[in-house]
């Protein structure tokens, strides 16, 4: 809080002074609200003669451990108070949304996981869907499926994450091992699955790049069943730990409605009350029928967003558990020539196939003129993929609503003002990425 | 339908504590410390285990006398979103095409699979492979002969046979 | 912390519960029309279910606005902000994502800007989610953005000089050769990359952000560069360059 203090007060040692808001001890109570002034201001500080007060400049980042990737905040700071707050993106800027104007539909498929290097799953399901969603390709029950388990796994994949970051920031180092530990295994599904560990590359527009391979459920059923008990662990660690709270509880909180406004997303919207989920409020691939929660937080702040995705890591689990249940044999690929390419053995022993097989290759999928605005609910927002076509085998326009990239222009907003280890804070429980956020 | 929510409420007072969660954290790591699971792997002494369809270095399938599969169709060179792959074709006296020049920056490489996933002869494979180290730059860029040298197992990903990986 | 889940059923909307279920009539676009009239130019039914109202783009201000904070409406989360330029000199769209999160529903507002009149209004005073959105909209396309608090580049250099990346326009490799590139970049004075914003001394006020007219003057002529020729010789040499 910045208070401006009149001109011309001869007992004002400063021009500006700082009520700094202590208050966030756990001993206060939990649902404490920062409450001004315990420290006493500077004001009854006998007058001096009136030194000039600059505000100092920090840079942090980018290349900085704790701005999670090559966000640079130019932060001016008074005293320890950050007065503004400048975030500067661009370092990571590859253009992926113009070099997909370039490329056929399947071609970008390899583009869209270097963009959320985190959960590389959701961003190339979410892109075949928008252009299936467009070309009005209905994709066969078992491939849905599929994409429910690698969607819901890798949300679990990019939590885990932000989790151990989170922890680092905080200033706690276990939880990251125990977070990364977890990730490992996620990687291994990865790998088994697609035979890459972060750029997956995944999906084909019409099904996917390869059915599940033998055993691959069991492995995740496997890896669902065990890891509520990590998750336990890391509770166990922060959730009570009072260093925890009094480093979270209480700074950069958002009310719902500014949060709305803002265009805040995914958990960092649910963790201020409001209970909008693209999987409950735009179903896609059957959610409506799955038996999830939407966990919602109350106060908006750090806290509560830590509370919001350990939770829905928990969710996560539960969804992979149902979706695995009712997982149907079949295919996986739609059968349809001018889609999907025929099957290797097809390709060689018949000319027809053949003959498909170079026409698709040659000439690539072709999607009919139009555009669509196709959002998921992607580990760290609602994640759209607006695709322009003008008929042919490449976009015309290529568009992604990147959620971190909104969510993390409220920065400023949440941390003017507030303390500047802080700052670390608010950065982290945002959970941006910065491949996505650049593009 | 509605929207089930689960509202995420805080820790009672009396649940948080400094000293307490401490020693919560150091029981913790203790019987982590003294657990037998063993999460590390002691990389190049241990190799890992990597899966049939891991995607790595390229690998040329060769016919048994010893030339190419490739019948320079030009299809890896289409697919390929990263245009690593240069391609001459040509043919012999009796009229079966071949590759003149085929090579492959595995620089460029996104190690995506596409030209595997299109060949229609089965020639140009990803590989089983992670492990890359030269001298030069120029040593990456891996020309026919050097595809068709090596010797690692290929990926199980689009096999004919096994479209599974069963 | 566990608690019981609470059930919250949202207020059940009139039509658009079922998904998939392909409705003609949109209520907000009827509403629209009936409340705007001529400025609502056109209505398309896009991909199966997806309704698009082109918007006069002199009063899409005054549109947006209504649809936020009508009663009716309520469009309160502005999801995306993003253009499309056709190529072909044809004008550029500006779109808008809208989402309701009380009643449910989708809405996305196009406005088409002729080349030669890049100019919209602002839509920051109404949601701050646009400022960065139409930041990068302004850095991709060259659209200017009436009343925007903060109108520098975002994504690109805050200095670039090459125009915007995203026009059909623009080459995929950039304007300039690789080595003019390469001895721009070495010529470079680098605290010419550090913007006005950051030099806060004694005697400017910090708050306000200093932006340059001049600097951002210096963009606009690359509006002019764009004949329809260029425009539509420029989607396929690039593509030959890039497959290259």
């Amino acid at each position: 809080m910045r208070a401006e203090a009149p001109e011309g007060d001869a007992r004002i040692m400063s021009k500006r002074t700082v009520e700094y808001t202590v208050g966030r001890t756990p001993e206060m109570g939990v649902d404490a609200r920062p409450t001004p002034g315990l420290l006493e201001p500077t004001q009854l500080i006998p007058a001096e003669p009136d030194f000039e007060t600059n505000s100092m400049l920090v840079n942090v980042g980018p290349q900085h451990p704790a701005t999670h990737g090559v966000l640079r905040l130019l932060l001016e700071l008074d005293g320890e108070t950050v007065v503004r707050c400048t975030p500067h993106i661009g370092y990571l800027h590859s253009s992926f949304e113009k070099l997909g104007e370039y490329r056929d539909w399947n071609q970008i498929v390899p583009l869209t996981d270097r963009m959320d290097y985190l959960a590389p799953l959701i961003y190339n399901c979410a892109f075949v869907m928008a252009v299936e969603k467009l070309g009005g390709i209905e994709v066969t029950e078992r491939c849905k499926v599929l994409r429910v388990i690698m969607m819901e796994m890798d949300r679990i994949f990019g939590h885990l994450l932000w989790l151990g970051t989170w922890a680092i920031d905080v200033g706690a180092f276990t939880p990251f091992l125990y977070a990364f530990q977890q990730r490992e295994k996620i990687y291994t599904l990865h790998e088994a699955l697609t035979g890459a560990r972060i750029t997956t590359s995944a999906t084909r527009v019409g099904g996917l790049m390869a059915d599940a391979p033998k055993g691959w459920e069991e492995d995740v059923r496997a890896f669902a069943n065990q890891l509520p008990r990590t998750l336990d662990e890391i509770d166990a660690l922060l959730t009570t730990n009072g260093i925890h709270l009094g480093r979270t509880q209480g700074v950069g909180a958002i009310s719902g409605e500014e949060a709305i406004n803002s265009g805040f997303t995914g958990p960092n919207l649910r963790a201020s009350g409001v209970p909008y989920d693209v999987r409950k409020d735009r179903p896609y691939y059957d959610y409506e029928t799955y038996d999830f929660e939407v966990p919602v937080g109350e106060h908006g702040d750090c806290y509560d967003r830590y509370l919001v995705r350990m939770e829905e890591m928990r969710q996560s689990c539960r969804l992979l558990h149902q979706a695995l249940d009712r997982l149907p044999d079949g295919p996986v690929n739609v059968d349809d020539p001018r889609v999907i390419l025929p099957s290797k053995t097809d390709c060689m022993n018949d000319m027809e196939s053949m003959i498909h097989h170079f026409k698709l290759v040659m000439e690539g999928v072709k999607i009919p003129e139009g555009d669509c605005y196709f959002p998921v609910e992607g580990s760290k927002g609602e994640l759209g993929m607006y695709v322009v076509s003008d008929g042919g085998s490449k976009p015309i326009r290529w568009r992604i609503r990147p959620p971190s990239f909104v969510n993390l222009s409220v920065i400023s907003k949440l941390v003017e003002g507030g303390l500047f280890a802080d700052v670390i804070m608010v950065n982290a429980s945002l959970d941006i990425v910065l491949g996505e956020i650049d593009r | 339908m509605p929207v089930t929510v689960k509202v995420m409420r805080r820790p009672d007072p009396g649940r948080t504590s400094y000293l307490r969660a401490a020693l919560k954290g150091m029981r913790l790591t203790f019987k982590h410390l003294v657990s037998p699971d063993k999460v590390t792997l002691e990389y190049p002494e241990e190799q890992p285990d990597l899966h049939p369809r891991w995607r790595g270095t390229h690998r040329m399938e060769v016919h048994a006398d010893g030339r190419p599969k490739c019948v320079a169709c030009g299809l890896c060179p289409t697919v390929c979103p990263a245009n690593c792959i240069r391609l001459v074709g040509g043919e012999d006296d009796e009229g079966n095409r071949y590759p003149i020049v085929y090579e492959i920056d595995e620089f460029r490489c996104i190690f995506c699979g596409m030209c595997q996933e299109v060949c229609p002869v089965e020639a140009i494979h990803v590989g089983v492979h992670f492990e890359n180290a030269e001298y030069t730059r120029d040593r990456f860029v891996y020309d026919l002969d050097r595809l068709m040298e090596q010797e690692h197992p290929v990926t199980a990903l689009w096999d004919p046979s096994d479209p599974r990986s069963e | 912390m566990m608690t019981p889940s609470d059930e919250h059923p949202l207020p059940s909307t009139s039509s658009s519960e079922e998904p998939g279920a392909v409705e003609e009539v949109h209520p907000s676009v009827d509403a629209l029309e009936r409340r705007f009239g001529d400025v609502v130019l056109r209505h398309q039914i896009q991909a199966g279910d997806e309704h698009v109202v082109y918007v006069e783009p002199g009063r899409s201000l005054e549109v947006l606005e209504w649809l936020r904070d009508d009663a009716g409406q309520r469009f309160d989360l502005l999801v995306d902000v993003t253009a499309v330029d056709y190529g072909g000199g044809r004008p550029i769209e500006v779109v808008y994502q809208l989402w309701s999160i009380p009643n449910r529903r989708a809405l996305r507002v196009k406005c088409e800007l002729p080349l030669s009149e890049l100019e919209i209004d602002s839509v920051v005073p109404l949601w701050d989610a646009a400022n960065w959105l139409e930041r990068e909209v302004y850095d991709m396309f060259g659209v200017h953005f009436r009343g925007h608090p903060d109108p520098r580049r975002i994504l690109m250099p805050e200095f670039y000089q090459e125009g915007h990346p995203l026009r059909k326009d623009f080459p995929l490799r950039g304007r300039f050769s690789r080595a003019e590139q390469t001895r721009r970049a070495l010529s470079q004075n680098p605290e010419d990359y550090y913007p006005p914003t950051e030099f806060v001394g004694p005697g400017r006020d910090p708050q306000v952000p200093q932006v340059d007219p001049d600097r951002l003057e210096e963009d606009r002529p690359e509006r002019e560069l764009l004949s329809p020729d260029e425009a539509e010789g420029a989607h396929g040499p690039d593509d030959q360059a890039e497959r290259e």
